[in-house]
């Protein structure tokens, strides 16, 4: 599922929690425990409002993202097994999918009995017609180079659609699914070039296990169960009602009092509060987000891999890591998440080895000199600015104990904060030394737009300036490689590359915390998202 | 008088142009544009740069700036980047909610003030004037988060009178008349007490200080002199001279209706301008600044407008 970068603004606020308690619809006949029950409503805590149920006009929020899917449907689901293997699929609106021999055509059966919210049946049309909006330009749909190898969807007949294909490459299956399948019957009212700015909210048709009873602008979104779900008796909630609420106290406090029942992203300085609740369990699993500083690699400062590296070694990461995450994240040591299929288990861990770290500057001559310990080399002092995003106390944290740590073998660090929006335009644009940033990786292992030279296509996210030709070869290679272990040969190769030249310092791999009512059940909370099985929820007043 | 309301409106009319254009200027030269903050991993890069293209922000400034203007002159303010949507149709939605929440904190906020500053008057320098002086400095002095978090905690959590957060509850959403106005009049008194609790204290120290050098003047010396009970001189006599301070401050106070007490409204998530304008703000949503912008500004204006004509009828001896 979309994720993005999460700021955990970890305000502590405190709260008593007493009253106020919600009374939950409760079934006639208490059926025996672990049955499913049918009703209930679920409120979830969001930060911010939703901007439109369109995921062709969406730029992708995390929270706009998870409620779309579940008022539209995909092909199949991406399963959160890639820990194993590149990500497999189950049915969705298709039940079934096969490959032609050479590779470069899907097909995909539809199921019969699927139908938008009007009664209306989902059908191939409806399919191909996604793909038209998907491809358009006056759509303009953030992830259309998602398509790029797709050349056609035709029709076969209503039920069935094939996918053409310019080549045969490892990710086809989920370029496929990407986006959500829309109602050719009502968006192709509206014609592509007012896309961007026509407002789809009234008279929604939606094709999901939920529908839109009601959304207050910056107040409420209401789903309801829609009755013409194609898997009965599912989904067992009748509703899932969205609550904006931009703290985090806020949010904590209302779940603490029950009038919230799950709360998303619970900050790991928080945990404990919830921990003590008899009311709330935390959930905790691996998130895909991990931290990293970067180093830019076009400062004269940074340019030298000796010096990056001692930069790594001089900085006690265990030690931050545990003192920014409360045991709620683990050390990260290369750009492939350690829950991922790729990731290359025989990586080194630099250990925390000051006087190892002072050797590597001395060999690339930044020696002790003058009255201020501060390394010098020439007439340059070793000083810099470590900045990180306006508001992040974590991160806040983290620079200042970077701080501490490389004063200790005479380097200078001034820690800056600078507001978000600002700070990615510098990232963008060179205009930086270090960065404590994070970043949170795709299920799809591909590691050409952070870590390839930077220009040889449109776009990039490597603002560190980082090139290496030889990992250029490597990541475009195993892009391409079709073969599984091949592939992962490949990879191994490339993560080894970048911890060998330490563009950046890792830091840590971020679990995500949840807070749910104890009374919600069936819930299976994972990084997928947090409403990967929605419909198998149920609520439990036991 | 004709002329001088057409004079104000023209340089009104003036200082919203001046006031957007500055806006224009600082937003778009501020590091970073609306399509920075696209960094979602499956987004790929090259969708920054498309999007850049599509929304005209590759086009010089000058260009920009002249298609906006034109645009704006004839009424239309745009559309929103980030909610897609016309700009007019975004603040139009949160505008009514920020005015209601902020028009009854600023009564109570005067209301209030005039109160406590007639009681104080009541002993110039008593026990009861230092305490009142004590109290409302120190709720002069408090951080509103912090008042506003300890309202939350006392009469929402700890006694369950009124609810946290919000405008209306899920069930007051869907309902209607008596029972819809009933659950925004609760979901009200926390935030609007918050605004009020703040406040009150400038406009009772501004009221006290007033009030007492009028307490002095020969009309109400002349005037107690006539038979004129001590609290009849204040009230009949004093007040209304001492209130004149308070039009400007008022009108001063008019841009906080309109664009909003974003702590207030964060704390109490409340769905008003205030977070509207501060996500655009972070979002560099520049049709959407730009119409709050005017919004604000035209508030000011008017808000002048309208302490200068108050001042006419309170006092005979301005002249408009």
């Amino acid at each position: 599922m979309k994720t993005r970068l999460r700021r955990l603004a970890a305000l502590t606020v405190v709260l008593v929690a007493f009253g106020c308690r919600r009374e939950p619809p409760t079934p006639t006949l208490p059926p025996p425990a672990d049955t499913p029950l049918q009703g209930g409503s679920v409120v979830v805590a969001t930060f911010a409002d939703v901007t439109t149920f369109n995921d062709y006009q969406s730029a992708g929020e995390v929270i706009e993202s998870e409620i779309i899917d579940l008022l539209y449907p995909t092909l199949m689901v991406e399963q959160p097994d890639y820990r194993l293997h590149p990500p497999s699929f189950a049915p969705r609106l298709a039940t079934s999918w096969e490959f032609s021999r050479d590779g470069r055509a899907l097909t995909f059966h539809l199921r019969p009995d699927a139908h938008w919210s009007d009664g209306v049946p989902i059908t191939a049309d409806d399919v191909r017609f996604t793909f038209t909006a998907q491809k358009d330009p006056r759509v303009g749909w953030t992830d259309m180079e998602l398509k790029d190898f797709i050349t056609d969807v035709q029709v076969v007949d209503p039920l069935t659609v094939r996918f053409v294909f310019s080549s045969a490459y490892p990710y086809q299956l989920m370029d496929a699914n990407d986006g959500h399948i829309v109602p050719a019957h009502a968006f192709g009212k509206v014609p592509f070039e007012t896309w961007r700015t026509a407002d789809f909210e009234p008279g929604l048709v939606t094709g999901g296990p939920f529908r839109l009873a009601g959304h207050t602008p910056q107040q409420t979104i209401i789903l309801e169960r829609d009755p013409n779900y194609w898997v009965a008796p599912r989904p067992y909630l009748d509703r899932l009602v969205f609550r904006v609420l931009p703290e985090i106290g806020s949010q904590l406090g209302q779940l603490l009092a029950g009038e919230v029942q799950l709360v998303p992203v619970v900050p790991p300085a928080e945990a404990t509060r919830i921990q003590g609740s008899p009311d709330v369990r935390l959930v905790e699993f691996p998130s895909r987000t991990y931290g990293l500083v970067f180093w830019n690699n076009r400062d004269p400062l940074f340019a030298d891999g000796r010096v990056r590296r001692a930069l790594s070694l001089a900085i006690n990461r265990k030690a931050l890591v545990e003192t920014a995450f409360q045991g709620h994240a683990r050390l990260s040591n290369g750009p492939v998440l350690s829950s991922m299929w790729a990731y290359n288990a025989t990586l080194p861990q630099l250990p925390y080895d000051p006087g190892q770290a002072t050797d590597l500057l001395a060999q690339a001559g930044w020696r002790p000199a003058g009255n201020d310990a501060t390394l010098r080399r020439g007439e340059e002092r070793f000083a810099f600015d470590l900045l990180y995003p306006a508001g992040n106390t974590m991160r806040q944290q983290m620079a200042v104990l970077i701080q501490s740590d490389l004063a200790r073998i005479g380097v200078q660090v001034r820690p800056v904060q600078v507001e978000f929006t600002s700070l990615i335009a510098r990232l963008e644009s060179g205009h930086y030394e270090a960065v404590i940033w994070a970043w949170t990786e795709a299920t799809k292992v591909d590691l050409t737009a952070l870590w390839a030279t930077p220009g040889q296509t449109e776009g990039t996210d490597n603002y560190l300036g980082y090139s290496n030709p030889e990992l250029d070869r490597v990541i475009a290679a195993a892009r391409q490689e079709t073969d599984l272990a091949g592939a992962k040969a490949l990879l191994d190769r490339a993560q080894a590359l970048i911890v060998e030249d330490q563009p950046v310092t890792f830091l840590y791999e971020a679990n995500q915390l949840a807070g749910v009512s104890r009374h919600v059940r069936g819930a299976d909370i994972n990084p997928a998202s947090v409403f990967f099985n929605v419909t198998d929820w149920y609520w439990d007043p036991r | 008088m004709m002329r001088w309301a057409l004079l104000r409106i023209g340089a009104g009319l003036l200082l919203v142009w001046v006031v957007a254009t500055a806006t224009f200027a600082l937003v778009s030269l501020a590091p970073g544009d609306a399509a920075s903050r696209l960094t979602d991993p499956r987004i790929p890069p090259a969708a920054r740069e498309r999007w850049r293209r599509d929304f005209g922000l590759d086009r010089p400034l000058p260009a920009r700036y002249a298609s906006w203007l034109g645009s704006a002159v004839t009424g239309d303010l745009g559309t929103s980047w980030y909610y897609k949507r016309k700009v007019v149709a975004v603040i139009g939605e949160v505008l009514p909610n920020t005015l209601l929440l902020t028009s009854l904190g600023l009564a109570l906020e005067l209301a209030g003030g005039i109160a406590l500053a007639l009681v104080q008057l009541r002993r110039a320098h008593g026990t009861g004037d230092r305490l009142i002086t004590l109290a409302t400095l120190t709720a002069f002095a408090l951080p509103t988060f912090g008042v506003g978090l300890g309202l939350i905690s006392l009469f929402s959590y700890r006694l369950g009178l009124f609810p946290p957060s919000h405008m209306l509850s899920v069930a007051g959403e869907t309902a209607h008349g008596w029972a819809r106005f009933a659950d925004l009049l609760k979901h009200l008194v926390l935030p609007v007490t918050a605004i009020g609790v703040t406040g009150v204290g400038a406009v009772a120290r501004y009221l006290r200080g007033s009030l007492l050098d009028e307490r002095l003047e020969h009309y109400v010396l002349a005037a107690r002199a006539r038979g004129c009970s001590p609290r009849r001189a204040l009230v009949a006599h004093a007040l209304p001279n001492a209130l004149l301070p308070l039009i400007t401050m008022a009108g001063m106070s008019l841009p906080f209706l309109v664009s909003g007490s974003l702590i207030v409204e964060v704390v109490f998530s409340w769905p008003g301008m205030g977070q509207v304008m501060y996500n655009a703000a972070l979002g560099r949503d520049l049709p959407l600044l730009l119409g709050g912008t005017i919004v604000a500004t035209a508030a000011v204006v008017v808000g002048n407008l309208l302490a200068d004509a108050a001042y006419a009828v309170a006092d005979p001896r301005v002249r408009l």
